[in-house]
């Protein structure tokens, strides 16, 4: 399933990667290093997600990282990475994991999950 | 009402030349100068000007650049282009976009007099009224359904802002580059007031959210907090107005910081259509807030939101959260670096 996302998670600056359906369930998680506490128990991710309105993109700048939130067939990707990371390259690869994130679909993608988060 | 007018010639010698001309007619206008289309931007940011003479070929901006900003930002100032490259192509670009005169170089001072004075004439096609009460006569316009651009002036402040109304709505406002409702609470916070009213109106896609008689409330209010402020400060509550875009202080908002800031760095084709404070998505930066606390990545200091539209949306939580609205000429990672810094 990681190789969805190869060319993303490839990239250093990328810390991690989260793809979450728009009901705010977590569908697949992946962080480089290990996170102080578990990203499902951080936040009510359905309330954030519905606070987006649909928004097709987000970048949420903070002084020490970046997290960057696409839209996708089925739901919200989110890339948690440095702050130095060139935005242009990082929305290329992802437009460029999207089609293939729709070929895979959200049962196979949660089935892949079940196995191997 | 004072009228200044705008001198823009990046050759010193003619610039002091129609200055000195123009010195004539002071008893009608005054004039500021600008060495080249940034430059003047500058000065319709920090002054109220009432016309832009303005030359066409220019270093920096140029004089269609120039008028290109002004009629998006400042619609009701006429524009007049004087150019030494005189031919019919010239003069058909720049009454396309948006000129209301031309006049070739080189030309007589009385001529282009007589073109600045017609413009201001018209200023106050729909009549003058002198020392009336703002809130009673706004209310009136909007009863009748007026269409019209307002010019007003405070008489304790001397402060003067645009009114623009569509049919008795109130489409936008401005005091020099503040515009919007940050513009309007300061009007109609004066109490007593000067103005001209000319009978059209250049802006065509409504810019302020809200009711006249709401706006007039909020800004009734606004006034009665900044005098307890000054209360509470031992300054005494003197009802003059804060000068727009400062706070009691005299310091720049953050509104003026942020479009000072793109101004200088980015120029006019920042793609930047508004810069306004918007509390309405506290809640989503309270929720970002939190992720980022929990991931350790510090604090929040920037949004851009691609909400699909035409538009695209950047927060800045500051004190108050400032929200810009950026077209899709707007060069997205520059921006982001612009106000990061």
């Amino acid at each position: 399933m990681k190789k969805l996302f190869k060319e993303l998670l490839d990239m250093e600056e990328v810390m991690g990667l989260m793809l979450l359906s728009f009901e705010g369930e977590f569908i697949l998680h992946h962080f480089q290093d290990p996170v102080v506490e578990k990203p499902e128990n951080m936040e009510s991710w359905g309330l954030f997600i519905h606070s987006l309105k649909g928004a097709k993109e987000v970048e949420i700048l903070f002084q020490d990282a970046k997290i960057y939130v696409k839209k996708t067939p089925v739901g919200y990707l989110f890339l948690m990475v440095d702050v130095s990371t060139p935005m242009a390259m990082l929305r290329l690869n992802c437009d460029l994991a999207l089609p293939d994130l729709r070929r895979v679909g959200k049962s196979k993608l949660s089935r892949s999950l079940l196995r191997g988060r | 009402m004072k009228r200044e007018v705008l001198l823009v010639e990046d050759v010193e010698a003619i610039l002091n030349s129609i200055r000195e001309g123009l010195e004539e007619y002071q008893e009608s206008f005054s004039v500021a100068s600008a060495c080249n289309g940034q430059v003047a931007i500058e000065r319709l940011r920090e002054r109220h000007i009432s016309l832009v003479v303005t030359d066409l070929k220019m270093p920096e901006a140029d004089g269609f650049q120039l008028l290109s900003h002004v009629m998006e930002f400042y619609p009701d100032i006429p524009v007049i282009v004087m150019t030494g490259y005189s031919n019919t192509e010239m003069e058909r670009l720049a009454q396309r976009g948006g000129a209301i005169g031309y006049i070739a170089k080189p030309f007589k001072i009385e001529d282009l007099a007589k073109k600045i004075l017609n413009a201001l004439r018209r200023e106050s096609d729909g009549g003058k009224l002198h020392s009336v009460s703002s809130g009673m006569f706004l209310q009136l316009i909007e009863m009748e359904q007026k269409t019209c651009t307002i010019r007003i002036q405070d008489r304790s402040s001397r402060q003067q802002g645009v009114l623009f109304f569509k049919e008795g709505e109130l489409m936008d406002s401005r005091i020099n580059g503040l515009k919007g409702l940050d513009a309007a609470y300061t009007i109609f916070g004066w109490e007593e007031v000067n103005l001209s009213i000319q009978n059209s109106c250049p802006v065509e896609k409504k810019k302020l959210e809200g009711e006249l008689q709401a706006i007039l409330f909020e800004a009734m209010r606004l006034k009665d907090e900044r005098e307890k402020k000054k209360k509470k400060l031992g300054e005494g509550a003197s009802g003059s107005a804060v000068f727009p875009g400062r706070n009691e202080k005299g310091i720049p908002d953050a509104t003026e910081i942020v479009r000072r800031k793109i101004g200088k760095e980015m120029g006019t084709r920042c793609g930047v259509e508004g810069i306004r404070y918007d509390n309405s998505w506290d809640g989503l930066l309270g929720q970002m807030r939190r992720i980022g606390k929990s991931f350790n990545f510090g604090s929040l200091r920037l949004v851009y939101m691609d909400q699909g539209g035409t538009k695209d949306t950047i927060l800045l939580p500051t004190e108050k959260t400032v929200s810009l609205f950026v077209n899709n000429r707007c060069p997205r990672d520059r921006i982001v670096k612009v106000l990061m810094k």
